[in-house]
């Protein structure tokens, strides 16, 4: 955990001094400012949400309305298809005209980006707005699944672990993973995870694996060998073995994805499910999407956070209003506006305590609903092992039962 | 109007470029890379690694099997059904009511809108099972395996359910080019029955014709990338779905693996082609037998009404799965185990209405209607030159059908590679030709039969009228031919308009249109969503389609 | 001679249909031609109106009209009417519309106009310039197909089994108005057939057998 501190406190000095940069500098952003007037920014974005499309649609209408430019959500299915075009770009030498202007990013497509010198950048130091991040409480806005973000990209959002249960099925929550497996057997069929490597179906892996390993700065390093891999790894395997003969379809085939099992929550197929997003359930509740009756939980341990970034592509033909945009979107309004369960409800990574009282208001209409977990409920953060555990543990997956 | 020799180049050259080299680049660039070849890069190493690896995947040869299976059992029942089917109704009126009315309806219904139903309908907290609950009143769901199932048994009777009305359509098209009536009739006075009939004089006539169809319904069952997310196995999956994961990773190495799984799919089809060629070979001998064996035959009273069943097994849920996308996009919330949804809502409806919806329509109805007019173009340009230079038509019979014969995600992926390569802007262009790569076959089916069948003498005696070429052609042929012109103006739309891969990958992800976010959506699951898009897909084609049935109507000649 | 046919020679390489054919037609004269089914009789009118696919047949010989060579000319020029033993009336068109097809584009509505109604009239036909083709019967679409091709104002007539589709009543009837007024016209005509009854019975010495 030294280690982690260290670069924890390395890291926060530098973003400080990069705040410093930018005070010396607010000039820059209006000259920034005015160069964005009149760009178009292809903001690449995953497009399979209602609420975040709605959402980014009132962005970009703000933002045209107020910094005169024009974004553009281009609705994608999975991110990794852009970071493979601005690849594919680059090889073909469009090195300016580029058809990703801006990208919400962030783990292994961020490590590919990073690795490939695909991204604009360090930049983040040039976003007024970063400064209000919350980055002591919030470790993992500095590093995205143990690789260094460098100020390439920007923190916009938060996502945290938290399990559902539908309580006019299921007597009581799980406290870990051990528990689970108690609870699994009593209601057999109805709990299981997205096939990995569904992204949502790999967190779950990883939790486990999180749960059953004590020391977790081995899992911050790469995979050293494939003994220490099998070796850290095996009451995990182990855990699964337990637990796939009790879950949905006995373990033989697994969900799509969470969307899916949200669906099955709400056709009683399934009493258990899980969210990335805390205000997730609420907000499914309240379009009717899932049982009224379903409650919010985390273990006692602490679960998996992390946070989602906006990158800005090297070749991006609209880099100044692509920051004018992220700045806009770290603004209190539109991360309180975010945050709200009716809108999207993504957690904001802003520091709210340091906001000033006019703009704390923006965050006033935060749901003190029942569903939802206050921060202290919340428990521990859980950081993301490193990209390589995360290959590996897909690969073993598969090969365990993935035929 | 134009010297023949002119129309033979324009012909030649818009079928090279516009058709045969997007197509022949594209295969051939997946091909190379799966051999390493990088198009970006210079220089080319050969490298067997990526087929290696493609190999060594835990997925991969059960992804194979799972594939020749699925896709080789549902064809050869897709067939079978076809063939009962055909055998119970050809000599009837059902024939024309069904050419008319119902299959022009389920054709126009676009697989991923039909999958999303199929997979409500036969959930175990579907509405089948919802049915089952009046009389058994389980407290959940039963836990029974109606799709996504490992044997892949529920893709196979979703591309049966799907396949068996474009088959039947095709084959009635058949049908009313021979002289069936007479020939039914000639035979009956000999005493033989209905059935006999049919398996003796009528399907070894229409066989032939059939078996382009077949074709394209064993290629597509090969690839389907819409019912494969949504319906088919996914642990292990098909082929298709490893190709897709792989495109997905942020390893570039991935799509050198996928392209050696598209290329696999390529040899797959190949050897499905020459066994079905086997299997033929065999029928021909077998059915060269029965043919003059004599035997009459009785009315066989349970085939018919097995047939009977067959057809509601197969109409049915595809009406119901249209129909219960339409009820979900009104519902509010609509859990197991109610039959109909309690609290009914317009939010959907009115979310689509607000939002900026103007620009999926916008787009689709953009690249529909150019895609379609230039391949109506290019189709009786094709047709026009065939008539006069009888070498094209060998040429035509075989490469026209390309885009249909081959799993389209092998070539799609050079294309993709290709522009990307050569930087083309222009997107619109770009994706409205990958669109006529679809376009053209289908309209150039629909008014192949048609156009030979334009009785030539309407143009010698417009000729002899003192008419030029083109006054005759534009004032009488095309006039003679409206109805099969608009009939494939209608097909030509659907086609583009339910176009997902390429208008994704071509288009870069900018250009939205109702089909991709109905797909992207669908991978969302929200249901009420979906059922508003996939309203809209049927919907906005089947306006397309009445639109120009009131064109055919109102379009009279006027002096 | 108003219609000359000069050696005329027509094969491929499965059939020798014509080898140094000539034929003569005066004005107001009607040839008959007649011989079983695939002896080369439409053939050789398709190759005399010039719509015979190169493609599919050899063909050289000369053909002349009021004296001129017309071989080489496009069908458009040869100014050579022909009916079919369908009537082929346009379907899209009404029967009017059918008949202003036939009238050259130069000429004025009123024009126009007067020379149908006249023609109509002449046939018998006036009420029925509004009607759709498929209204009609047998007999009236015979005569407005005669119609249409002589508004064309053709120099000479071919025949292609024109009565073969009409019933023995009607037959009597059409065949005396065709006959009729192509004798009125004083046209050229050929007429091609494997039905004895057909040939005009004026001329009987005018017919020539095909094998």
């Amino acid at each position: 955990m030294n280690f982690l501190k260290l670069f924890v406190v390395v890291s926060l000095v530098v973003s400080l001094l990069g705040v410093n940069f930018v005070n010396s500098k607010s000039s820059s952003f209006e000259r920034i400012k005015s160069r964005a007037k009149n760009q178009t920014v292809y903001f690449n974005a995953w497009g399979g949400s209602k609420e975040i499309n709605d959402y980014l649609a009132w962005t970009t209408r703000e933002v045209r309305k107020r910094f005169n430019f024009k974004v553009v959500h281009v609705k994608i299915n999975d991110t990794a298809i852009a970071v493979n075009r601005v690849l594919a770009e680059k090889q073909a030498n469009k090195n300016t005209q580029g058809s990703v202007g801006l990208i919400w990013i962030n783990g292994e497509n961020f490590k590919t980006m990073k690795d490939n010198d695909l991204l604009f950048g360090p930049f983040s130091d040039m976003i007024p707005n970063v400064n209000l991040i919350d980055f002591s409480n919030k470790e993992f806005t500095l590093v995205d699944f143990s690789v260094p973000t460098d100020g390439l990209e920007v923190p916009w959002g938060m996502a945290k672990l938290v399990f559902f249960y539908d309580s006019k099925k299921v007597s009581r929550p799980s406290k870990n993973m051990q528990d689970l497996l108690v609870l699994a057997k009593n209601y057999s069929g109805r709990l299981t995870y997205p096939k990995p490597p569904n992204f949502h179906g790999t967190t779950f892996i990883k939790q486990v694996l999180l749960e059953k390993v004590q020391d977790h700065s081995v899992l911050q390093k790469p995979v050293a060998s494939k003994r220490q891999f099998d070796e850290i790894t095996k009451p995990l395997w182990e855990f699964l073995d337990d637990l796939h003969p009790h879950v949905w379809r006995n373990g033989k085939s697994f969900p799509k994805s969470l969307n899916n099992m949200h669906q099955m929550l709400n056709d009683g197929e399934l009493f258990f499910a899980f969210s990335f997003n805390p205000n997730k359930a609420l907000n499914l509740i309240e379009k009717g999407e899932i049982p009224s009756t379903v409650k919010v939980y985390t273990h006692e341990q602490g679960t998996i956070a992390n946070a989602h970034f906006l990158a800005i592509p090297y070749n991006s033909p609209a880099k100044e209003a692509a920051m004018v945009y992220i700045n806009f979107l770290l603004s209190p309004e539109a991360q309180g506006r975010k945050a709200n369960y009716k809108v999207w409800g993504d957690p904001t990574i802003l520091s709210i305590s340091k906001l000033p009282p006019e703009d704390k208001k923006y965050f006033d209409n935060l749901s003190k609903s029942s569903v939802t977990l206050s921060e202290e409920k919340l428990g521990k953060n859980y950081l993301e092992p490193h990209a390589s555990w995360v290959k590996e543990l897909e690969k073993e997956w598969l090969a365990r039962y993935g035929s | 109007m134009f010297k023949s020799g002119f129309l033979l180049f324009l012909a030649l050259v818009l079928f090279v470029f516009i058709f045969f080299l997007p197509i022949l680049i594209g295969l051939l660039i997946t091909f190379l890379t799966s051999f390493g070849f990088d198009v970006s890069e210079e220089g080319f190493g050969i490298s067997l690694s990526a087929w290696k690896d493609f190999f060594i995947q835990t997925q991969s040869l059960p992804a194979f099997y799972l594939t020749f299976k699925t896709s080789t059992i549902s064809t050869i029942l897709s067939i079978g059904a076809t063939f009962f089917i055909g055998a119970y109704f050809y000599n009837s009126k059902l024939s024309a009511k069904l050419e008319k009315n119902i299959l022009p309806f389920l054709l126009s219904i676009p697989h991923s809108t039909f999958a999303i139903g199929l997979v409500f309908l036969i959930a175990p907290s579907g509405f089948f099972f919802r049915v089952l609950n009046l009389f058994f009143n389980w407290e959940s769901p039963p836990q029974v395996v109606t799709y996504q199932d490992q044997g892949g048994w529920a893709l196979i009777a979703s591309l049966c359910i799907r396949e068996i009305p474009f088959l039947l359509f095709v084959m009635i098209g058949a049908l009313s080019q021979i002289k069936t009536e007479l020939l039914a009739l000639t035979s009956k006075s000999m005493g033989y029955s209905n059935f006999k009939i049919w398996t003796k004089v009528i399907w070894p006539q229409i066989y032939p014709r059939l078996k382009l169809p077949i074709f394209v319904v064993l290629a597509y069952s090969l690839a389907p990338i819409d019912m494969s997310i949504i319906i088919g196995p996914n642990n292990p999956p098909t082929l298709i779905i490893l190709i897709l994961d792989w495109f997905r990773e942020p390893d570039l190495y991935y799509k050198e693996i996928a392209s050696c799984a598209a290329i696999t799919i390529f040899f797959l089809l190949v050897a499905q082609l020459f066994i079905w060629r086997g299997i033929e070979r065999v029928f021909s001998y077998y059915f060269t037998a029965i043919k003059i064996n004599g035997v009459r035959g009785k009315e066989n009273w349970f085939l018919n009404f097995a047939t009977i069943a067959l057809m509601i097994g197969v109409f049915i849920p595809m009406f119901l799965s249209f129909l219960l996308n339409l009820v979900w996009s009104f519902s509010k919330r609509w859990p197991f185990p109610e039959i109909i949804p309690k609290n009914l809502s317009w939010q959907y409806w009115e979310g689509m209405l607000i939002l900026d919806s103007t620009n999926y329509i916008f787009n689709s109805l953009l690249i529909g209607i150019c895609a379609t007019l230039m391949g109506i173009s290019l189709g009786v340009l094709f047709l026009e030159v065939e008539k006069k230079f009888a070498f094209l038509k060998r040429i035509f019979s075989y490469s026209i059908y390309f885009p249909l014969l081959i799993p389209n995600i092998i070539f799609l992926f050079g294309i993709y590679l290709f522009y990307l390569y050569f930087d083309l802007n222009f997107i619109y262009l770009k994706i409205i030709l990958v669109h006529l790569l679809f376009v053209v076959p289908y309209v150039f089916i629909t008014l192949r039969e048609n156009y030979r069948r334009y009785d030539q003498r309407y143009s010698i005696v417009g000729k002899s009228l003192g008419k030029n070429s083109l006054v005759v052609f534009l004032k009488i042929k095309l006039f003679i031919l409206i109805k099969p012109l608009l009939f494939a103006l209608a097909i030509g739309f659907s086609v583009s308009f339910a176009e997902y891969l390429s208008t994704l990958w071509i288009g870069e992800g900018r250009v939205v249109t109702i089909t991709t976010e109905a797909v992207n959506l669908a991978g969302g699951g929200d249901r009420n969503i979906i059922g508003v898009f996939a309203f809209l897909q049927i919907v906005i084609p089947l306006a397309f389609f009445s639109f120009c049935i009131f064109l055919n109507k109102k379009l009279g000649f006027k002096l | 001679m108003a219609l000359l046919l000069k050696k005329i020679n027509i094969y491929n390489e499965e059939i020798n249909l014509f080898k140094d054919f000539s034929l003569e037609v005066n004005h107001g004269e009607i040839k008959t031609i007649m011989g079983p089914s695939g002896c080369g009789k439409s053939t050789l009118l398709a190759f005399i109106c010039g719509a015979l696919d190169k493609n599919d047949f050899h063909q050289s010989g000369e053909i002349y009209l009021e004296g001129k060579e017309i071989s080489n000319m496009s069908i458009q020029k040869r100014k050579i009417g022909i009916l079919f033993q369908d009537d082929l009336l346009f379907p899209h068109m009404n029967v009017q519309e059918n008949l202003y097809f036939a009238l050259p584009s130069y000429w004025n509505r009123a024009q126009k106009k007067a020379k149908i109604t006249s023609f109509l009239k002449s046939a018998q036909l006036e009420k029925f310039g509004e009607r759709d083709i498929t209204t009609l019967s047998g007999g009236q679409k015979a005569r407005i197909s005669l119609l249409r091709a002589l508004l064309a104002e053709p120099k000479a007539l071919l025949l292609d089994e024109p009565f073969s589709k009409l019933d023995a009543n009607l037959k009597k009837e059409i065949k005396k108005f065709v006959f009729n007024l192509i004798k009125k016209a004083g046209i050229p005509t050929i007429l091609v057939t494997h039905n004895k009854e057909d040939i005009p019975i004026k001329n009987k010495n005018k017919v020539i057998y095909l094998k």
